[in-house]
């Protein structure tokens, strides 16, 4: 279609957000499909379809069935309205008591990321009108718009961002309140959906690849999570752009967790917040798939299910945030989780704070879990924050840039901060990112850092270092009973107690030629000054080995027969290292 | 049915047509129960449908089992062509799958022709290939004759099917230059039908049911029954047994019914020309059923709706007769017309509660997905 063809109008953008556009809004398809879903909530839509076309990616479509828009509005944000910074007021959407959780309408720029075109249709419940327009952003390269951005500061005369015509349309109850379809795809997007090596859910044979569209979201989770069936998958990196694009849209909505899938739900918090989080009745649908929240906690190799966690009475725990010159105690509530049947032990700290900063209050609350070994997918590692119970990109596994190195426990905590006043100026414009000088960003992640310092860490340290000691003094133990049994079973006799005493061997001409080992009735002595076992005693982690040799080569050589001698030690020595 | 607007009430003037109702039970589920008891469940049958945002024909195959809907809600076997994307999404979203069907206008989807940009790409990887090279820098008309030529390589790769339901609403044949466009589509369909199915799970089909369903009246473009009468005067002068036929039952010379009888004319030639291109593609057909109805008068006068059902199967020999298929439609008494009748009738109460079975089947799913609702059936 020819732009000058009769009934277009300019979309006029404001300079800013004009320039951002120009940037490229968003890093990810969820980031800007999150918008759309924002805008749903806010439209107080109870229901959100979504359709990819997977896996052709040939079209896109999003509807719900919230209040929609009248065409004045629709004009009124085309011409300036998108990017301008109108904050609109907080209040219910339809009695469902939510909180407004999109910006600045978005949504319509958002598109721009996955197509060059789009129909709107909306049927406005309110004016019992309804609308068809068409949306065209103009293919500018990123040169020319940055010299029309330049242009329209100096001239003040608004830049088009792209064309739109618009018609009234007869008004229909049925019909879904907002649709957006489009066809007209961007090659970058087209081609990276359609990707899919990496695609978990596809049937390969001799005759060729079916690729399977994932039936549910439980099915969707149990090809990313460990169960018994498969190891899951270390990161979504690993998995298609596709996989990675349902989960990110899972994650972004406010919507519940999945309360058999994860244990932080049993703080009383938290469980606050799914109760608020289903009284939304906000439901988002993906190529057919119902989506909940996609964090499963935990997380482990082992497979441990949320459903064997056992909580410990929870325990009032303080640490100091030190923010410069500020100093503040500052309580959370720990609770310990154990695994039934298991040594595992995890957890679960739940915190929150108000206070001024930058002159306005901030007041956000969360949690931290903390795991025995590995999160996996890697992507629930870190912190997610969330704004009114909108994710802000992903889960950030550097814990916004926790200085102290911490090995591998940095990788088994995942955390949830729930921002519920202030921060809202610390947003990008992406919505997707952070001003990271912000001063709400800044004390946020001071509180963080000094929780994680003073608290999980250590805490993680103290206990780690506890349960490993047992594990090896276990294992240890398992091991000798074993070596004991084969001592038995290969030379008929007990295996006596093992003790150290001073002989005679560092004494000898020869001491080399000394027996390091001599066997009583009830005991195995080992020679103390033996020039072998000397230097080796105090190395703990050979130590144990040394003496299991020792005894299987001195007691072969009381046997008789060549034969016999090899048998003792050939047994022995597979027992030790087997 | 490439009718309708955006309007989410409007599903249409004839879902519910008493008529239509009694040709979709009594003259197109018999054969999808044949096809069925032929793959006597070694399959699952593979239905190609124009089924508009009514979605009747498919419940109808859903409510005897013929197309399944599993746990998940999606509903198996069905593909469809929808040029309003209104009614595409209001379809893909009760179909509850992916990819289930193809946006676009039936004939611009089957009749794609390359244009010099796009003759290069042989394959959906050529384009695929294309986009990531030039990625930003195509233009808009560029992707749009991509997508165009990707849409027809998808529905390529869709075909063969068990049953291609093309229910027409408009006539056969259109005004010029496109007298033979349903014409060419209907032929791109029987060439592709030879095709194997790729994937994990080939197939290959030796068989199968084409139904097509269009509107005959006084106002069917000149250029179409020009082409038709030449196509019964060339075949009564290369098959005696054709001119014998029409002679015998008609009781005049060929030259003399062509021009008395229009209507009869074009029920007697319509068929013949489906069956001579299913013959040069290499498929014997053979009717299964012949059926029409008279509809009131349109803005252009009176009109019937005829539907033709063809039982094609791989001919063993290139280019099979069609004489037997010529003769069965120029036999007037092949040809069943559904008389009136009142869903209130004793003939319309098991149509009535046939049609309330299959609304309601649709409706429920339809409401499970958050689509909208059929009405109740008007006539009742």
């Amino acid at each position: 279609m020819n732009p000058e063809e009769k009934g277009w109008a300019d979309i006029v953008l404001s300079a800013r957000a004009f320039g951002h556009l120009s940037q490229g809004l968003y890093r990810t398809p969820a980031g800007a499909i999150k918008e759309l879903i924002s805008n749903s909530f806010d439209a107080g839509a109870k229901k959100v379809w979504i359709h990819t076309d997977f896996p052709r990616f040939m079209t896109f479509s999003c509807e719900d069935n919230g209040r929609g828009m009248p065409l004045s509005e629709f004009k009124r944000l085309v011409n300036k309205g998108i990017g301008d910074s109108l904050k609109r007021i907080p209040g219910s959407a339809d009695g469902l008591k939510r909180p407004l959780i999109g910006r600045l309408g978005l949504g319509i720029l958002a598109l721009a990321q996955i197509c060059t075109q789009f129909e709107i249709t909306s049927h406005h419940k309110q004016s019992s009108s309804a609308f068809r327009a068409t949306i065209r952003f103009l293919p500018y390269t990123r040169e020319e718009m940055d010299k029309k951005a330049v242009e329209a500061e100096e001239s003040g005369v608004p830049v088009p961002g792209g064309l739109y015509r618009a018609a009234a349309i007869p008004y229909d109850r049925a019909a879904p309140a907002l649709r957006i379809f489009t066809k007209d795809m961007r090659p970058s997007y087209q081609s990276v959906m359609r990707d899919l090596e990496h695609f978990a859910n596809m049937e390969k044979t001799k005759k060729g690849v079916t690729i399977h569209p994932y039936p549910s979201f439980p099915a969707f989770l149990n090809s990313i999570y460990p169960d018994d069936e498969q190891a899951g998958a270390k990161s979504l990196t690993e998995r298609s752009d596709y996989e990675q694009l349902l989960f990110g849209l899972a994650l972004a909505p406010p919507l519940p967790f999945i309360p058999k899938r994860n244990v932080v739900v049993n703080l009383p918090r938290i469980e606050k917040r799914q109760n608020m989080l289903e009284r939304f009745n906000f439901h988002l649908e993906v190529d057919n798939i119902a989506l909940l929240n996609p964090a499963c906690l935990p997380s482990d190799r082992e497979r441990t299910s949320a459903a064997n966690c056992e909580f410990d009475e929870p325990e009032d725990v303080e640490f100091t945030l030190k923010d410069g010159a500020i100093k503040e105690a500052c309580i959370v509530t720990r609770r310990r989780v154990f695994v039934k049947d298991s040594d595992l032990t995890f957890n679960l700290y739940d915190f929150a704070y108000d206070g001024e900063v930058g002159g306005r209050r901030l007041r956000f609350s969360g949690y931290i879990f903390q795991q025995t070994g590995r999160l996996y997918p890697r992507d629930i590692q870190g912190v997610l924050i969330r704004i009114n119970n909108v994710a802000i990109g992903k889960y950030d596994n550097s814990l916004l840039n926790y200085a102290t190195a911490e090995g591998p426990r940095f990788s088994m905590v995942s955390s949830e901060l729930f921002i519920e006043e202030g921060f809202e100026d610390a947003l990008n414009i992406d919505r997707d990112s952070f001003n990271e000088l912000h001063p709400h960003y800044l004390r946020v992640r001071r509180y963080l850092h000094c929780l994680l310092s003073e608290l999980v860490f250590p805490t993680n340290w103290t206990e780690e270092h506890i349960r490993n000691k047992q594990r090896r003094e276990t294992a240890s133990h398992k091991k000798r009973q074993n070596y004991s049994k084969m001592y038995r079973a290969t030379t008929g006799e007990a295996l006596g107690k093992v003790a150290y005493v001073i002989g005679t061997a560092a004494e000898a001409k020869h001491p080399f030629s000394q027996a390091a080992v001599e066997f009583t009735e009830r005991a195995v002595d080992l020679d103390a000054s033996h020039p072998v076992i000397k230097p080796l005693r105090r190395k703990s982690s050979v130590l144990p080995i040394v003496e299991k040799i020792l005894i299987a080569f001195e007691r072969a050589n009381d046997e008789s027969s060549i034969a016999k001698r090899r048998e003792v030690f050939y047994r022995l020595l597979l027992e030790i290292f087997t | 049915m490439h009718s309708g607007g955006d309007s989410f009430s409007d599903f249409g003037q004839w879902w519910d047509d008493p008529k239509k109702h009694y040709k979709r039970m009594n003259h197109w589920l018999p054969h999808l129960r044949g096809i069925a008891s032929r793959l006597k469940g070694s399959r699952g049958i593979r239905y190609f449908s124009l089924c508009a945002r009514h979605m009747i024909d498919v419940f109808m195959l859903v409510d005897e089992k013929l197309l399944i809907i599993d746990a998940n809600g999606e509903i198996h076997g069905v593909q469809y062509c929808e040029m309003l994307d209104t009614w595409y999404t209001e379809i893909r979203q009760i179909v509850a799958r992916e990819s289930s069907g193809f946006y676009g206008r039936l004939e611009d989807v089957a009749l794609f022709q390359d244009t010099p940009y796009t003759q290069s790409f042989k394959t959906i990887g050529d384009i695929e290939r294309e986009r990531l090279k030039k990625g930003e820098e195509l233009t808009s008309e560029q992707l749009a004759e991509l997508y165009q030529k990707e849409t027809s390589l998808q529905f390529r790769g869709s075909f063969p099917y068990d049953y291609i339901n093309l229910d027409f609403c408009g006539y056969y044949y259109d005004k010029a230059p496109d007298v033979f466009r349903i014409t060419d589509t209907v032929s791109r369909f029987l060439d592709w039908q030879r095709d194997v199915a790729a994937g994990a799970d080939p197939v290959k089909i030796d068989d199968f049911i084409l139904c097509v369903t269009c509107k005959y009246g006084d106002d069917l473009p000149a250029d179409a029954r020009t082409f038709l009468d030449s196509l019964i005067r060339s075949n009564a002068k290369q098959y005696s047994e054709y001119s014998v036929a029409i002679e015998g039952t008609r009781g005049v010379p060929t030259e003399q019914w062509i021009g008395t009888n229009p209507e009869d004319t074009f029920l007697a030639a319509w068929p013949k020309h489906i069956a001579s291109e299913a013959s040069k593609l290499g498929w014997q057909s053979d009717i299964l059923d012949y059926v029409y109805y008279h509809r009131p008068p349109g803005s252009a006068g009176p009109y019937i709706m005829i539907c033709l059902v063809l039982h094609c199967t791989r001919a063993k020999v290139p280019n099979p007769s069609y004489l037997k298929t010529a003769l069965y439609a120029l036999n007037r008494g092949n040809r069943k017309e559904i008389a009136d009748f009142a869903f209130r009738s004793k003939e319309g109460k098991p149509v009535y509660e046939h049609l309330e079975r299959v609304r309601l089947l649709r409706n429920a799913q339809a409401r499970s997905r958050g689509a909208a609702e059929l009405p109740r059936i008007r006539s009742a």
